[in-house]
């Protein structure tokens, strides 16, 4: 049998191998996750490995079987909010972080104060009231503290 | 080693065989490697001095996640060239493949031409051309060095003999014209 003989023989019998593509498939429609289950897996083998413990420890920790600690560091597993914080606790590791629309603009430090009007401080001495804000004594950096009135928020500004 | 069957993944272009040791086809077992964090952490692990002298000391994160996103990158593009095929349109796989040459030791495979210079990828695929246009996938891996052997590819090496003889089918043919190949991801 000749080289052309066996090449065609080798391509009529072999079966179809579709398998490859549904899973490249599946891979492009959820990559986003799959590739942030991926890294938190990679995170977690990174922590085992330089706390020097072992899958079965880390089982121990999360009150679960060694199975389901191997399913963790798969790359596959959709992982719940819980149980990433669980992992973060029972490693001591920091795997993710919420990004809110909301902003602490209420807590910034500010230049320009609204003026306040005078009030009583609970323990500091007033050195002067400008409009709705009053200034009390320095702390101990040397920096004035503004007490708002409204928000009863302190305000720590450098004159 | 023996081989159990061959697949097609793109009919009339792409073939790949499959081991009786292992339970899926060798195309789909390395892409199940190249995804898995266990087995790439294992791996970069244990070379991480040959990515301190030989990949400009990337770290071992950085090696896992570069791996990972080439491989799944390329098998993209081959799923998108085999839909090509699959609608109707014509499949000209030959640009991937960069031909290897046997040097005269025979666990030493060179590459014959450097036509893609500047790649920068370690992942390797090997296979055997059937005919023009026809490839037929023996194995593959991670090489870090500049030869398989150095690599620890020599279970490759193997293969590529076995599938060799399967293709010839044991008749007395000279396995010499049954070319080696192989794929490096771009």
């Amino acid at each position: 049998m000749n080289m052309s003989n066996n090449v065609n023989k080798i391509i009529s019998e072999s079966l179809i191998d579709s398998e490859w593509m549904k899973e490249a498939e599946y891979y492009e429609n959820n990559k986003e996750w799959l590739d942030d289950s991926f890294k938190i897996a990679l995170a977690i083998l990174k922590a085992i490995k330089d706390q020097n413990i072992t899958q079965v420890i880390l089982a121990e920790r999360l009150d679960c079987t060694k199975q389901y600690v191997n399913t963790l560091v798969k790359g596959k597993e959709n992982f719940t909010i819980e149980k990433i914080r669980q992992l973060e606790k029972a490693l001591n590791i920091k795997l993710m972080q919420i990004c809110t629309q909301y902003s602490n603009s209420q807590f910034e430090l500010k230049k320009e104060l609204p003026e306040l009007s005078q009030d009583k401080v609970a323990s500091n001495e007033v050195i002067k009231t400008q409009g709705t804000k009053k200034v009390i004594s320095p702390d101990k950096k040397g920096k004035l503290i503004y007490f708002h009135q409204n928000h009863n928020q302190q305000y720590a500004n450098a004159m | 080693m023996e081989i159990e069957c061959t697949f097609a993944l793109v009919e009339n272009s792409l073939y790949t065989v499959k081991f009786a040791s292992e339970t899926t086809p060798e195309f789909r077992r390395l892409f199940a490697l190249w995804n898995d964090p266990e087995f790439l952490f294992e791996f970069f692990t244990k070379n991480e001095s040959v990515l301190k002298t030989n990949w400009k000391g990337i770290s071992v994160e950085d090696a896992i996640l570069k791996t990972r996103n080439e491989a799944n990158k390329f098998r993209k593009e081959l799923m998108d060239t085999a839909k090509i095929g699959l609608n109707g349109g014509s499949i000209n796989l030959s640009g991937m493949f960069h031909q290897l040459q046997k040097d005269e030791s025979i666990t030493r495979f060179r590459m014959q031409k450097k036509a893609y210079g500047g790649n920068n990828s370690w992942l390797r695929i090997y296979a055997i051309k059937l005919r023009e246009n026809s490839y037929i996938i023996t194995g593959g891996g991670i090489k870090l060095k500049k030869t398989m052997s150095e690599s620890g590819l020599d279970d490759e090496l193997v293969k590529i003999n076995v599938a060799q003889k399967y293709i010839a089918k044991g008749e007395d043919e000279n396995l010499e014209q049954y070319e080696l190949f192989e794929l490096i991801p771009e």
